[in-house]
Formats: structure tokens, sequence, C-alpha cells
């Protein structure tokens, strides 16, 4: 199926409240989310592997707690960081290019087997970058910021008309964001949106 | 703030008197508002109009295409007309059936897109789109008025005025969706359109043509009826009818979540106003204007009808507002300094929140050469302003709490008032809903709208940190306080992000939130019919795609009076 960019992102934010992270870091997962339908990448898949990840609540291999230490300090700090090992490493690098959306800066991305280069818009990787998705874990990760964006990069297929998913990923998604859903009640009928007075007239 | 204006002599109202519920909720249109920049273009620019499809049968089902052209690109309605029994007819949310529903498509749709688009639209929410369509929407006839129409054109009578005038529309939307929902056209593909970059621009342009649509249906009626007898509308009252739209909770939540946005739509209106107040003279013809605008003003109003326990009693109290500036104004704006300064602090003295606010819609009105150019700061990317200082100190964002959340640290939210509603997402209809947090279940699945209860608990917690520590180390021990620090950050590079409110006290009125948005759109006659949600009217008085070329598309909003054309509109079909 066929979805927006929006849709990528609002689902995004959702599916990732229902599988319990914080708001703050669920806006980070949505930006990065729609970095990575920007680029054509598998974004629903992505999702899927992150967040039914059963470890998902471990700190220190956790690509969202990664980007977000990277996004809220290294960019005007020090140029170079270092992970041991980080689980679904795509994460890392949507959370990068989405941080650096704005930036006259790209930043190099390796482990062994990999080596990434993005800016805020485009791309350059060494092996095939639509099977980045579908890395699992990913060990001794070197992130290096340089000035300038990137000549030659694959730019982001933005004007798209939207990206293509498995149904069974988005319904996979739908149904964590679902967990977000409060059921309705009587109650709730007749005062949670202010119905009572008569509307067909 | 960023975006102060060195030539403006008066400064920007404060934040902390513009953003609160009480005046957001007393907003009018005005100039800048979203449907009036979009018809001044349209008059200006004469775009083209043409209605290719009209394929309706005896009981007005079928389908029918309105197509509008600028330069190269062409914008179509494809509206489908159905037969919808009186008792599935509701303006809710849940409603599963409507009278009518639309597409605006992007260009001009073949057969095929009008096969696809038959399949889906009728749907709503329950269809498939594409990029090719940038609006969905639907809307339902008003029973008090779209028969009586239909009767009297067919037996070769015009409607009554007062009737036509009094209820203002044929039909009402009661959705309007854009922005990539179901599967749409992201926004991104028409951004740098300049035609639809302005805010909601797609969407404005959807509901003038489906009133166009509403005319043209109780004409085609009309004639089913009686083929010998039948007559058309005459322009003065087709004039008359605008397009209802009953909005709810679920355009709440919007207000808060687009918080750069929101600044620069408030930012340009509180630019204009500054703008006007800083002039240092009122030119002899811009105050004639002002002063023609006031019995205009006043019928207005009295045209705006609505029960609502609040709203009700502040119409006649505006009323009598109106008259008490056609007694004060001439002799304000002929002082010799900064008359219209003068003006408005005699508002703020003398008027009510809404007197005030209808002060601002008409001192803006007459200076259009000076304030239309702000209706472009009206958009923003707000992924600009998403990224979060990490290197910001614990001691500084604590300041800009204290400097720019004073609301929120002088609420006591210990007391179960305090926070009595929540905001949450409803299973059945997937919208926006409030609560009550000590009487339903579901506070734990709570939406982040509670800003000054969880910049509140920030600051507390900043209070027990290093002041000297860096957001970013806070952050990874309070990541829960993530979207609030994000929040902050934002509010203190854009002073009018923030509604200075409390949202979730249990003296809430939802219908102010709606109010202040639906003002910016250009919406009129509010009519709150609970707490939570109300009708408005759009386009009343406006032109019709069939007068491009004459008449005002500038003052139309202030009434017909001066600007109705007197000749029959031109045949379309």
């Amino acid at each position: 199926m066929r979805v927006s960019h929006n849709e990528v992102e609002a689902l995004a934010m959702k599916a990732a409240r229902g599988a319990g992270f914080p708001w703050g870091d669920c806006e980070e997962i949505a930006a990065a989310a729609r970095w990575m339908a920007e680029q054509g990448l598998d974004v629903a898949r992505g999702l899927c592997a992150l967040l039914t990840d059963p470890n998902r609540q471990e700190r220190s291999s956790c690509p969202v707690a990664a980007g977000i230490a990277w996004s809220d300090g290294t960019i005007s700090t020090s140029p170079v960081a270092r992970w041991q090992r980080l689980r679904h490493p795509v994460w890392l690098v949507a959370m990068i290019g989405a941080a650096l959306r704005h930036k006259l800066q790209h930043a190099e991305i390796a482990w062994p087997g990999w080596r990434i280069v993005i800016h805020g818009r485009g791309w350059r990787a060494s092996s095939d970058f639509g099977a980045l998705v579908d890395v699992r874990t990913a060990s001794d990760i070197e992130v290096t910021l340089r000035p300038g964006i990137l000549a030659g990069a694959g730019e982001m297929s933005s004007a798209s008309g939207g990206l293509g998913v498995s149904p069974a990923d988005w319904s996979a998604l739908e149904r964590l964001a679902a967990r977000t859903h409060v059921p309705e009640s009587q109650a709730s009928r007749e005062t949670g949106a202010g119905a009572g007075t008569s509307d067909n007239d | 703030m960023d975006d102060a204006e060195p030539m403006t002599a008066v400064g920007l109202r404060p934040p902390d008197q513009v953003m609160r519920l009480a005046r957001l909720g007393a907003f009018h249109q005005t100039r800048l508002s979203f449907l009036r920049v979009l018809l001044r273009r349209i008059g200006r620019e004469r775009w083209q109009y043409a209605r290719p499809v009209f394929d309706l049968d005896d009981r007005g089902v079928g389908h029918a295409v309105y197509t509008v052209t600028r330069g190269p690109r062409s914008y179509s309605l494809v509206a489908f007309a159905h037969d919808l029994p009186p008792q599935m007819r509701t303006d809710r949310v849940i409603a599963e059936a409507w009278d009518a529903t639309f597409a605006l498509f992007d260009g001009v749709p073949t057969t095929t897109d009008v096969a696809r688009l038959a399949a889906n639209v009728p749907r709503q929410e329950a269809g498939r789109y594409l990029a090719s369509e940038l609006v969905l929407a639907r809307a339902n006839r008003s029973v008090r008025l779209f028969e009586s129409v239909v009767e009297s054109l067919a037996q070769g009578h015009q409607p009554d005025e007062r009737q036509v005038g009094s209820t203002g529309y044929l039909m009402r939307t009661t959705a309007v969706y854009g922005n990539g929902k179901f599967g749409l056209a992201d926004r991104d593909r028409i951004a740098a359109r300049e035609e639809l970059a302005g805010p909601f621009q797609a969407e404005m342009l959807t509901v003038w043509l489906i009133r166009a649509f509403t005319v043209d249906l109780v004409e085609h009626l009309a004639r089913a009826r009686d083929s010998h007898r039948a007559v058309r509308l005459l322009p003065r009252l087709r004039r008359r009818l605008g397009i209802g739209n009953a909005t709810g909770l679920g355009m709440a939540p919007f207000l808060v979540r687009h918080p750069t946005l929101i600044h620069s739509w408030i930012a340009a209106r509180e630019t204009a106003l500054a703008r006007v107040r800083s002039l240092a003279s009122a030119a002899p013809e811009t105050r004639a204007r002002f002063l023609r605008l006031l019995p205009k003003a006043r019928r207005l109003i009295a045209d705006w009808r609505t029960d609502d326990p609040v709203q009700a009693p502040r119409l006649p109290i505006l009323l009598a507002e109106i008259s008490s500036m056609e007694r004060a104004a001439p002799e304000l704006l002929a002082s010799r300094h900064r008359p219209w300064d003068r003006l408005y602090k005699w508002g703020e003295e003398t008027l009510s929140l809404e007197g005030q606010e209808l002060l601002v819609s008409l001192m803006l009105e007459p200076h259009g050469a000076l304030v239309d150019d702000l209706a472009g700061g009206m958009t923003v990317d707000e992924t600009v302003a998403f990224r979060i200082d990490g290197t910001m100190s614990v001691r500084q964002l604590r300041d800009d709490i204290e400097r720019h959340y004073a609301f929120a640290l002088k609420l006591d939210f210990s007391r179960a008032e305090a926070t009595r509603r929540f905001w949450y997402v409803s299973e059945e209809k997937l919208e926006p809903r409030l609560g009550d947090r000590f009487a339903e279940p579901g506070a734990d699945l709570e939406l982040p709208l509670a800003i000054g209860r969880d910049v509140s608990a920030l600051h507390r917690a900043l209070g027990s940190a290093s002041p000297g520590e860096s957001v970013a180390v806070f952050l990874t021990r309070h990541p829960e306080h993530r979207h609030t620090v994000r929040r902050v950050q934002i509010a203190s590079r854009h002073p009018y992000a923030e509604i200075r409110d409390n949202l979730i006290g249990s003296d809430l009125r939802a219908v102010d939130v709606l109010r202040a948005k639906l003002s910016f759109f250009g919406c009129t006659r509010f009519d709150p019919r609970s707490d939570k949600w109300l009708r408005i009217t759009l386009f009343q008085d406006a032109p019709f795609p069939d007068e491009i070329g004459a008449g005002d598309w500038d003052g139309w909003i202030w009434g017909v009076a001066e600007s109705a054309p007197l000749a029959a509109p031109g045949v379309t079909t």
C-alpha cells in the first residue's frame, strides 16, 4: 500500500508511544521516520523492528537514545562520536539525518561492512542503502561530523507520491498505536465531544 | 523578538496579553485571514473557472467537477451528491454517510480518476487516496434552509431573504482533511506553489468551490421539480449564502501541537496592528473608509445568532460598543499624533475583549497596502525549530521558563480542579476528546497537551539539578521531560507560540481554542453549541467563481451592499 510522508510521521509518533517510549523520544522517532520515508527507505519495516524489539527499553544499545545524545550535544561540541554496540542502526542514521536537515554539515557513519555519508537531504552508502533497514545490530560505530553538504549524494524523493509499505507492517504499527487510544464509554460518548444538542437542523 | 520591526514605533502587544484564552476566544477574522487572502489572489490574478461536468439526476444524485485554472495549473473540485435518509444525517465526526462528499484534485481529472474517486470519496476516512488529491471533505444539508429554498425556486419565486441571511448557508462541511491524511498529497507537494503556499489555501479553495456546488444543487433540484416554473436564485440572495461548518475538539490540539506555526499567525496579526498604531497620522480617505465600515460591522453582528449562554450575552454588548466606536472614532482619528494608536488605546480602556478584538479587525481593514504583505509570513517550516539545544544550561532553561511561563508557575496543580480535564484519543473514532480525570478511565493515556502542568513539573525537576549542568545531560536522567524542554526552547524564541492558560482546568472552554483558529481561517458567526464544539459560517457574501473578473474581492466580508453585482450571474452549464 502507498502512504503519505505525513501518515508515516503521525503513525510513527503514536506507535512509538504505544511501544512505551517517552513523548519526547516519540517526537524524535517520528522526525527520523519522516527522514527515512523521504529517502525511500522502508520505514514501516524499520519501525516494526525497532518498536517490537523485546530489548527496546535497554538504553545503552538503543539507537534512539544514541541519536538523541548525538543530536543534543555532539553537533557543537565534539566532531567524533563512538558506540560499542547499537541495535537497528538505521535509526541512528535517520536521527542524524533529521538533525542535519537544516545544517550545512554532513556526517560519516561507519562500522565494519558499512560506510554511510549523509546530510539533511541526501545520502551515499558503501552497501545497498535499502538493506540498512534490516541490519539488526552494529558494533564499533563511529560518527564523524564534517562541514559542508555533500556534492553528488543521493537526493531525497520528497516530491514523490508517498511511499510503498507492506500492509502487514502498517497494520502491526496501527496495533501499537491503538494502545494509546481510550475505549469509548457511554459517559465519554455523551460528554467527551460535547454532543447533546441536536445537530440535524 | 526576532520578528521585531525597527520601523515600528508602537511595539507589539505582549504575549501575556494576547495569548490568553479569553482574548483568543474573542478573535474575529481580519484581512489576513486565510480565505480572504485566497479570494484577494483569485480576484487579482483573475483565475479561470469552468464546470466541465454536472451530471446529477432528478433526485440530485450524481457527480460534478468544478475547475479553476491559474497559469499552467488547474485544481478541480470533484463533488459527489448522495441521497441521504434524514435519520443518518449528523454533523458529528462519528457519522458514516453524508449528503455530499468532495475531493480537490490536483489538475483536471480523467474519467478514470473520477471512477477511482467515486469508489473512495463517498466513504471518506474509509477510502484511500493518492498524491493527486489535495483535500478530502464532506457536507450535510441545512434542514432549516435547503428544502425551503428548493421549494421556493421550483415554484418560481425567490426564497425569503431574511431566512436566507439568518441561516447563511445551504450546507455545512463537517470535515475538511488535507496534508497527507488517508494517502492525500503531503503538504510538501504544494508548499512551493505560490498560490497554495499560504496556510490552508487548498482547504479554503475546496470549501469555496463546495459553496458554489451547493447553490448549483438547489437550482438543479428546483428545475427537476418543475422545469417550467423554476427560477434561479437572484445574485443578491445567492451572495448571502456562505457555507456552514461544524467544528469540534479534533481541531483543538492542532493549535497546541504547532507552536511555531501559531506564533507566525499571531505575530503577523500583531505586527499588522502595530504598523497601523504606529502611523503618524490618519489620511482622510482611510479615516472615511474606517467610519463607513462601522455600520456594516453592526449589520454583520446583528445577523450573528447563537443560544450559547456565554456568547449570546456578548452580542448586544458588542453592538452597543460599535455605537461607541461611531461616537468616539471621528474625534480620536482627527488627532495629530498617532490617531490609530489613540483609537486602539481608547478601545482597550473602554471595550470588552470582543469589542477590542473587533476593533483590531476594523483598524486593519482600510490598511491593506500597509499590512497585506504580512500574509506571506504565516507559513513556517516547523522542522527548523525542532532540534533541542542540549548545550543550554539548566540555569538558562529555568530562567526561560520563569520568563515565558509565569502563568504556569502561578497555577497550583495540586488542586483537583486545575487538572480535572485530560485530552485523549478515542478508540471509536480516533478523534481527540476531553475527559474527566477523576471520573473516567484513560488518564494514563493522556495526550501531551497539558503544557502548563508539564512545564511546572519540569521547572521543579530542574530545581534539583545543578544549574551549570547541560540540558543534554539533564535529559539523559529525565527523558520524560524531553517534549516539554523542546516546547520551552521553542516558546523562548517564538513568544506567541504558547497559549498562556491552563488547558486541563475544569473551567477550560475548548471553544475558545477553536475560535482562535477559526478566526484565522476567516470564519464568522461563531455559534458554540456546547463548550466543546461550535458552528460557524465561511464565505458568506463572498463572490462566486463565475464572478471572477468583476466585483469586490477584498472587502466583501463586511457585507454585500456595495459590492453585489446587479446583473444575473453568467450561465455556467
